[in-house]
């Protein structure tokens, strides 16, 4: 889709969509959204609706840094004490590695 | 496109691949590999691509002395003498962290010193699981040490490949061609790069304990599914002389158990122990119940006489995997078979009379034998009692030999038994029984589960190896022989309890003679091509078969296991008139199995109770696999990792020195800047470099 082509009320429905989509557990759609509307939101021109995209794009952006920060640490909880957590780890892991506790 | 049929050209022409030129592959190896019990792992593993080190030799200790402490090419892949691969400097080498691979020399005609011992089990083998564990007397061998060679090697996690090298010349290779030409120090100066390294790689699927490789084996969520590891386990032998019906009585005290076990182990892949321990004794068995077999009508036709239920243990020096579940089923009421399934009268404890263990008795010395039995049962005086008749029934088979030269007796002292299979059966009742063995106190032998337990290895030899020359009779057949007439005479009392006509007991020196050439030497021989299934003997490999348990797989079985089966049911079964044939062998008598055999010329058919029970431990039974306590030590809880198809492998090869590999690492880059650069000034000046053809 190409944003040049599109009409300003489109833009702000469809960065709308973008937002709300990333609560469905979905924090790449908020890092889409970010990159695919940070121009619109801060480098063009000012326009009416500008202030609208901007807010959705920043709250993209919050949202997937707490995502990242929460993935993050779970990972490296994981990895850290998933042989001292045993059989709980086993049966959370979609691949068990070989050769390690 | 012209050069393409040039570059194959000259692959063809020279014939060699690069990694050829490169590498030498050592291919007569075995490798020790990991295996797990309920609580621990053990053995070897490598990386996933192997682990690469400066190769070593270790001639004397003083070689193993400068790797840890001068040597500086670090990580080392030591190349040892069989006499320095002991307890200490196996702990050594792991402590230093300057190793990272061992290769154990093993040549196959090599004489070892009468005085060097080496056996990787514990001294005081299958303690945990034993009768004595915790026993306020007898725990941890307090009373006898059992196993005084044995330093439990095989119960070490290394942490680092071992291989076992086998083939003379490619040792000759490495040690010469190898280290003596790149790496052996000169004055103990060590010398420069090039070195050259083995890479061993041995790189085990598994890990933790048994419960956890079962589990996550168990666990499919992928749809590769991974085996991670297989439970240790095969099945047990037994047979019965006079077999009762389900729908009959079976007296209290009626049957004598002699058994004896058919496994062993040893550190590296396929080098298991077998003389000693397991051939010796299970041979002395079989021939005893050969030697019964020819008179078995007096005990089937005698009502009082009790029944002889000849036994064969596997996985027994795995901590008694198959003793354990046979146990286990008599408790739970489905030995030999469920009682719908089968028409053998099930067994509990109190059926069992006696329990005669043919224990580690190729070693004697001046025919002195023993009998081991157990103090703490005996403190029941009717148990005691029994023993000593036991005792005494072969005090009187001894004496009708009229051998000066043989000598069957108690121990001096009273002592907990050795190790034993009796002992999971004294766990649960008390039953009056011996453990016949050739040693009194410590074993006589020096190589208890090793792969050194072999006929050379104890010092006898098979005459010469010509095919088929069972026949001549070595002194270990003659011994097999005397000890078996008394065993199977003692048997014959115990059952009778009569002495009457025992002087016609015999055991067959033929029998024994073909037996140890079978088992030992090449089982495509014509014992087994008699008492096997026709089918199995066109299987039947020139090679012997390893005296391992192995793991549990539902298509696959331990071919030792069967083929003593069949000698089984072929000395103590009847042998039926040629009125049956190869297609009405069987019936619908539930109370006997039916075996066609190829005996040349016609076949044979044999009705016999001969039959495998399972011997896989309880603590993998789906009923208890969840509950069971894995640190217990009340089964067997041994499994063996797995690896992939090309996991083992060993290889040398001339490593340059860190300097060189950088520098050459270093060059290439720096051509790649450089024919970048000069690429992109040809392209932007392409025009005044080329001219362009007028015509287009």
């Amino acid at each position: 889709m190409d944003l040049q082509k599109m009409k300003v009320e489109d833009k702000v429905e469809l960065c709308k969509k973008y937002f709300y989509g990333g609560f469905a557990l979905l924090p790449f759609l908020w890092v889409v959204n970010f990159v695919w509307f940070f121009k619109e939101a801060f480098i063009k021109q000012h326009y009416e609706q500008q202030q609208q995209i901007r807010s959705y794009v920043i709250k993209s952006l919050i949202g997937a840094i707490i995502w990242t920060a929460i993935f993050i640490t779970w990972v490296t909880l994981f990895q850290l004490y998933r042989a001292s957590w045993g059989a709980t780890a086993d049966y959370i892991s979609f691949i068990i590695p070989r050769g390690i506790a | 496109m012209l050069l393409l049929p040039l570059v194959v050209l000259i692959n063809t022409a020279s014939g060699t691949r690069v990694q050829k030129l490169i590498y030498f592959d050592v291919t007569g190896t075995s490798a020790c590999f990991r295996r797990f019990n309920g609580t621990h792992q053990i053995g070897c593993t490598s990386d996933l691509t192997g682990n690469v080190g400066v190769v070593h030799y270790i001639e004397n200790k003083s070689d193993l002395d400068w790797v840890l402490e001068a040597g500086p090419h670090q990580p080392y892949a030591l190349l040892m003498e069989p006499e320095h691969f002991n307890r200490t400097n196996v702990i050594a080498i792991k402590q230093s962290g300057k190793v990272n691979g061992i290769m154990v020399i093993n040549k196959e005609n090599s004489t070892l010193p009468s005085s060097f011992h080496f056996s990787p089990d514990q001294s005081c083998p299958n303690n945990v699981n034993g009768l004595y564990d915790k026993h306020s007397q007898y725990a941890d061998c307090s009373n006898v040490t059992w196993n005084t060679a044995g330093n439990g090697l095989m119960f070490m996690d290394f942490g680092m490949p071992i291989f076992s090298v086998q083939n003379e010349t490619e040792i000759d290779y490495i040690i010469h061609k190898c280290f003596a030409a790149f790496n052996k120090p000169i004055n103990g100066t060590p010398r420069e790069h090039p070195l050259c390294a083995a890479q061993l790689k041995d790189f085990m699927t598994g890990a933790k304990d048994s419960h956890t490789c079962l589990s996550r084996t168990k666990r499919i969520i992928n749809i590769n599914p991974e085996t991670y590891c297989d439970p240790l386990g095969d099945q047990n032998v037994y047979g019965l002389l006079k077999p009762v019906a389900n729908n009959e009585s079976l007296p209290q005290k009626s049957i004598i158990m002699a058994t004896a076990r058919l496994d062993s182990f040893g550190l590296f892949e396929a080098q298991y122990a077998e003389l000693e321990s397991p051939v010796v004794s299970f041979i002395t068995l079989l021939a005893a119940a050969e030697a019964i077999g020819r008179v078995k009508q007096d005990i089937v036709e005698d009502k009082n006489a009790k029944d002889i239920m000849f036994t064969f243990f596997q996985g027994e020096s795995l901590d008694y995997i198959g003793s354990g579940r046979m146990v286990y089923d008599i408790e739970t009421s489905v030995f030999p078979q469920n009682k719908d399934k089968y028409g053998i009268h099930v067994m509990n404890f109190s059926h069992i009379a006696h329990f005669v263990e043919v224990g580690q008795v190729g070693l004697a010395e001046g025919g002195a034998y023993y009998l081991h039995s157990d103090p703490v049962s005996q403190r029941d005086g009717q148990v005691a009692k029994e023993v000593t008749k036991l005792k005494s029934n072969f005090q009187e088979a001894v004496a009708s030999m009229n051998k000066t030269n043989l000598t069957i007796e108690g121990t001096a002292v009273p002592q907990p038994l050795p190790p034993a299979s009796f002992q999971s059966f004294l766990k649960k009742a008390n039953i009056s029984g011996v453990v016949l063995a050739d040693h009194e106190r410590e074993f006589k032998n020096r190589f208890y589960n090793s792969r050194l337990d072999t006929l050379k290895g104890q010092g006898m030899d098979w005459p010469s190896d010509r095919p088929e020359n069972f026949n001549t009779t070595i002194q270990l057949s003659r011994d097999i022989q005397i000890l078996a007439t008394a065993l199977a005479r003692s048997l014959y009392i115990m059952a009778t309890n009569s002495t009457q006509n025992i002087s016609r007991i015999n055991a067959a020196l033929d029998e024994i003679n073909h037996m140890l050439y079978c088992f030992l030497k090449n089982p495509k021989c014509a014992l087994f091509k008699k008492v096997l299934e026709p089918k199995y003997v066109e299987q039947l490999a020139e090679t012997p078969q390893p005296f391992y348990v192995g793991v549990k797989r539902a298509n696959t079985q331990n071919q030792v296991t069967h083929w003593v089966r069949q000698l089984l049911a072929y000395y103590t079964g009847d042998r039926l008139n040629s009125s049956y044939t190869s297609s009405n062998c069987s019936s619908s008598s539930k109370l006997y199995n039916y075996y066609w055999i190829s005996h040349p010329p016609d076949g044979m058919c044999i009705r016999t109770t001969a039959n495998f029970s399972e011997a896989e431990s309880p603590a993998f039974l789906d009923e208890n696999f969840d509950t069971y306590d894995w640190s217990s030590g009340q089964y067997s809880t041994w499994t063996e990792s797995s690896w992939a198809g090309d996991a083992m492998q060993v290889r040398i090869f001339l490593t340059p020195s860190q300097h060189m590999s950088n520098l050459t690492f270093a060059t290439g880059v720096a051509l790649m800047v450089v024919a970048m650069i000069v690429t992109y000034f040809i392209n932007s000046r392409a025009d005044f470099l080329f001219t362009k053809p007028d015509s287009f």
